[in-house]
This record gives C-alpha cells, sequence and structure tokens, in this order.
C-alpha cells in the first residue's frame, strides 16, 4: 500500500480549473519531486494535501485512510507535515522553541497540569527539552537554541522550519520549494538535509522546486504539472527526456539539456 | 524520577516564593504600623486591582495578539455577580461568602468570554475587536436597565472585604497562573498564534481551541479583579464600566509592551499613581493619556519593555556588565 495517495482531485476557484483529475501515489522512503511553469497548481496541492483547501472533487488517501473532513490542525496526526514557500517560523519565540511546538499534537498534560506544575508537566518538557535539542544537534543548529527565530540567517530559517516539521514525526514532508531564494552553496547544504530526513527519520518527502540542479539531484521520481494537470510522471532521466515537458517548459521542442544539469 | 523533579521545583521555584513572602511582609508592615495613610492603603489596593486586570487584558492582546476593547465588561460582570452574592448571603461567614463570590464572578465572565469568543474566533479577521467593543457597550445597557443590579442608580451597600491581603493573594494567583501557563507547551501554542497561525495550525495546533480558551482565561482574570473592585468601592455604578475603563486599560497594556508581563505591572502601577498625583488636572487626564500614547508611539512603538521580561538571567547579565565596566575604569 502507497503512504499517500491522491485519486482524481481537483478544485475549482469558480471556474478556474487550479487542480483537475491529479492522481498519483508516493511511496514510504521515497524523495518525489513535483515541477512545473509557475500557475500550474503545485502549491495548491499542497494546500489540498495539508486540508487549507477542500477539494472539489476527489479524495486524498495517507496509509489507507481519507484526509477528507479533517481539519487542517489535525493532518499532522495522520503524518503530514510541511514547510512553506516564504518562511513561516515563530519569529519572536526561541529557535527551540520552534521545534517544540511540533511536538504538540503529541501533548499529554493538561492545563491544569501545566499551571499546578504537576509531575506529569516536568516529565514531558524534559523529554521536550532532550528530544528538541536531539534534532537541532542533528541538523547542526545545537548552538543557536536560544536565539529568537528572526535572528537566524536566511539558510537556517530554511533548516528551522525543516526540524520543526520533523519535530511533529510525520511519515511524508511536504517542502515548498525549500531552494528559494538560496545560493549554490546553500542548495548544496539543503540537499544534504533532506537526505538526512530520509536516512535519519526514515520520511517519504514530497518538494516543489525550481531549481533543477536539486531537483535532479536528489529526487527519485518527478511528477511535472501543467495547467493543473499531471503532464508526465517517472525517473528524473525519462522527465527531462520527454517532448511534452520539454514543450511545457520552453514553449517549443528544443535542446533538452536546457533544463538544467 | 520524581525525586529529581521535586529538587528540580525547589531549586527552580524557591526564591521566588522567597521574593514574593517578602514583598506581602514589607507592604502589609507599613500598613498595620499605620506608616501609610489610608489614602495611601487605598491607592495601593487600586494599583493591585489594575496590576491584575492590565494582566489580564495583556494575556489576550499581548500573548494570544487579538484586540479587545470591552474588557470592563467583563470587570462589570465579574463585579456585578460578585456583589449580588455576598449582598444576597448574609448568613455565610463573610470571609467565605465573599471567596465564592468572587468564584463566581470569575465564573460568569468566563462563560461570557466562552460565548463571544466562539462565533468570534471562528471567523479570520479583526472581527474580536468589533464584537467586544459592543459587548462592552451592549453589558453596561443592560445593568442599567434590568431589575436586579440596581439600575443607573447602582448598587450599594456592599460589604467592603477587599483589604490588601486579598488583593496580594488575588495578585500572585494571577502572576502565577500567566506564567505557569504562558512557560508550558500550552503557552507555546498560544504564542504560536500570535506569531502565525496558519504554521501553527500546519504544525497541530488546534488554533481556534486556543483562542477560545486564552480568550475565556482573560475574561475569568477580568472578573477577579471586578469582584474585588465591587468590595472595594462598596457600591458599582454602570457608568464606571463604560467604554473609557476599556480604553483605560488598553492604554496601560500598550504602555507596558504588549506580551511583557513586566511591562504591564509597572504600566499600571505608574498609570493609576500618577492621575491620582494629578488630581488637581483631573480633567486634563484623557488629554495626558492620549499625550502619552502618542509620544509613546512616536519614540517607543513597541510600549516601555516591547515583549521582553524583566528576569534573573537579564539582572545576572546587566550586573555583570556593570561590574565589567567598573572593572575597565579601574
Amino acid at each position: 500500500m502507497a503512504l499517500l495517495e491522491v485519486k482524481n482531485l481537483s478544485i475549482f476557484f469558480q471556474g478556474l480549473k487550479a487542480v483537475h483529475d491529479v492522481s498519483f501515489e508516493i511511496a514510504e522512503g521515497e524523495i518525489v519531486g513535483m515541477i512545473g511553469p509557475n500557475g500550474a497548481g503545485k502549491t495548491t496541492i499542497f494546500n489540498l494535501l495539508t486540508n487549507v483547501y477542500e477539494p472539489t472533487e476527489g479524495e486524498i488517501f495517507v496509509e489507507g485512510k481519507s484526509t477528507l473532513g479533517q481539519p487542517a490542525y489535525k493532518m499532522v496526526d495522520m503524518g503530514l507535515a510541511r514547510t512553506f514557500q516564504n518562511i513561516r517560523l515563530f519569529k519572536d519565540m526561541s529557535v527551540i522553541d520552534n521545534v517544540k511546538v511540533g511536538f504538540h499534537h503529541k501533548g499529554r498534560y493538561s492545563i491544569a497540569e501545566a499551571v499546578f506544575r504537576l509531575p506529569p508537566y516536568w516529565r514531558e518538557e524534559q523529554l521536550y527539552e532532550e528530544r528538541a535539542e536531539e534534532i537541532l544537534d542533528i541538523f547542526g543548529m545545537g548552538d543557536m537554541a536560544n536565539l529568537p527565530a528572526r535572528n537566524l540567517p536566511y539558510g537556517a530559517q530554511r533548516k528551522l522550519e525543516i526540524c520543526r516539521a520533523i519535530a511533529s514525526g510525520p511519515k511524508l514532508l511536504l517542502l515548498d520549494e525549500p531552494a528559494c531564494g538560496m545560493n549554490a552553496s546553500e542548495t548544496q547544504e539543503l540537499m544534504d538535509t533532506i537526505r538526512l530526513v530520509k536516512d535519519r527519520f526514515h520520511t517519504s518527502v514530497l518538494l516543489i522546486e525550481h531549481d533543477m540542479n536539486l531537483v535532479m539531484g536528489i529526487c527519485e521520481r518527478l511528477i511535472v504539472l501543467n495547467y493543473g494537470q499531471v503532464l508526465a510522471q517517472g525517473d528524473p532521466e525519462e522527465v527531462r527526456n520527454n517532448p511534452e515537458v520539454i514543450r511545457a517548459y520552453l514553449g517549443s521542442e528544443g535542446d533538452p539539456n536546457a533544463l538544467g544539469c | 524520577m520524581d525525586k529529581a523533579i521535586r529538587k528540580n521545583i525547589l531549586k527552580k521555584y524557591s526564591l521566588n516564593i522567597v521574593l514574593l513572602l517578602l514583598g506581602f511582609i514589607l507592604i502589609q508592615s507599613l500598613i498595620v504600623t499605620g506608616v501609610l495613610n489610608s489614602y495611601a492603603k487605598q491607592m495601593i489596593i487600586l494599583v493591585f486591582i489594575n496590576m491584575i486586570l492590565t494582566l489580564s487584558l495583556n494575556m489576550a492582546t499581548g500573548f494570544l495578539g487579538e484586540l479587545c476593547l470591552g474588557h470592563a465588561g467583563f470587570m462589570a460582570i465579574g463585579a456585578y455577580t460578585a456583589a449580588i452574592f455576598t449582598k444576597n448571603m448574609p448568613m455565610l461567614p463573610p470571609g467565605l461568602a465573599f471567596f465564592i463570590g468572587i468564584l463566581l464572578g470569575m465564573i460568569m465572565s468566563g462563560v461570557f468570554g466562552f460565548l463571544i469568543g466562539v462565533p468570534a474566533f471562528r471567523l479570520e479577521g479583526d472581527y474580536l475587536a468589533i464584537i467586544t467593543l459592543a459587548f462592552g457597550q451592549i453589558i453596561s445597557i443592560f445593568i442599567r436597565s434590568l431589575p436586579f443590579t440596581g439600575g443607573a442608580l447602582g448598587l450599594s451597600g456592599i460589604k467592603r472585604m477587599t483589604n490588601f491581603p486579598w488583593v496580594y493573594g488575588a495578585f500572585v494567583f494571577t502572576l502565577v497562573f500567566i506564567i505557569c501557563l504562558m512557560f508550558s507547551g500550552h503557552g507555546r501554542a498560544i504564542l504560536s498564534v500570535r506569531e502565525d497561525s496558519i504554521a501553527a495550525s500546519s504544525s497541530g495546533v488546534n488554533v481556534v481551541k486556543y483562542k477560545v480558551i486564552t480568550f475565556v482565561f482573560s475574561a475569568m482574570l477580568a472578573g477577579l479583579a471586578g469582584a474585588l473592585y465591587a468590595h472595594f468601592q462598596g457600591n458599582l455604578v454602570p457608568t464606571k464600566f463604560d467604554y473609557n475603563y476599556s480604553i483605560d486599560i488598553m492604554v496601560m497594556v500598550v504602555f507596558g509592551g504588549m506580551g511583557s508581563m513586566t511591562g504591564s505591572i509597572l504600566a499600571a502601577i505608574i498609570l493609576t499613581l500618577v492621575p491620582a498625583l494629578l488630581q488637581g488636572l483631573a480633567q486634563y487626564r484623557m488629554l495626558l493619556y492620549a499625550l502619552m500614547l502618542i509620544l509613546m508611539m512616536i519614540f517607543r512603538p513597541d510600549g516601555v519593555f516591547g515583549r521582553k521580561e524583566l528576569t534573573y538571567d537579564w539582572i545576572r547579565q546587566t550586573y555583570r556588565k556593570i561590574r565589567g565596566r567598573w572593572k575597565e575604569d579601574a
């Protein structure tokens, strides 16, 4: 059984078919890239996957369970975590507190137990502290734990968003243009981070990206979108030589190498 | 494990407990020995009531990031509920009646907070400001026209139970409650909602639930302040709890810094004492407030403390800095 199964997914915004009849699957431990020209519906699909939007038609299954009708905050319980195209951190909170928010949905102690500082509070908070430090150490951010998130450099902010998402223990991590605004060396570091996510946390990754170096470098499979529909699916080599994909990107048949690498 | 926890608690909180006790002993001994006259005593109680109010509004506005313009309304509900209870329960010992009255006042304010919060927070945007503004007006009109609230004449003959130990106890309760709530997983969830509600929700925080809970707590603490106020004044008039009073409280929060408890406490002290000291200029009080706010927004838009707190770490660091500078000079 696939980890994520998307079946005939559509969403219409007053006649605009932003996503139309999209189906794909993601297996456990896979790194899948979603590419396509601007406005192809990539971020819309992410918003559908995390139940920010409700689909007009179609259904999404995570490990065979339908996500239909679940509120957005419950998606973490189902095993989905995401990052955002424009970084969304809790900027006035410390780096480690940002990560700890990721543990929130696992929190068991009640408000009363917190206010009266009863043993469950101490036990859980100690556990969170250790686990958050562990995650920050794995991603090489241990020494920044007590800084306010807004003081971090750009690349580190992107990384912290991934840390926060990982803290919620997802089975599938959705990354929305993680390399956006990064230079070549930062992108290289990001690729290592994404591999780390897969190897250390056994998390599948679905990422939207325009940076072809990154996409071709780490994705095992690609999904190409155009005008809200799936144009092609397959391994990177196959997709790169697909004449339809080239037409969508360049407007006419051209040199396949124009796609990068 | 539990032993380690107990040790941890002692280490963490012993200094705070000692400081709070010392503060109480200091002021109480000044009152008992008669160093402070009755006017000063009254001012101290008023300052503490305003500190509770400011802390409670700071919770909704500073920590949750929602503008509430009808806080005096919640205070009024707490005040009238407690006063009506104690007036109708003369057979209970006064201390016990007062305590139950406070609890009832808090619960009643909380219920109203819930009734307002649930519909308001289902919408996204600044609807709460408009709804609470209307709520504040409606409450004062209701109080004026209901049969059991004394109407426009007000409610008089309330037993004056509020003395320094009561307000100090209530203040410590409020402070400890807010600190313990905010420095926990639930507090982090509340802050995350303020910082970015979309990211909070995709991190698994139930945004609507936390907004409603925080708002209900904020209303309950305002009700606590109201109950204390009713038994401090001895009489209640509906005009006291109008729009201006809500704005007064908001001014204190903004002045101290939205999201800073230290700032709220400091602002409540300054903005209660300054107008009282300028008694002769009472008619210029609102002018002063306005001027103060304008100057504040120009020179320190985040309030005196911004979102910072006065903590032991901060004191330690500042002490080291000053000592370092002395050594350099020497």
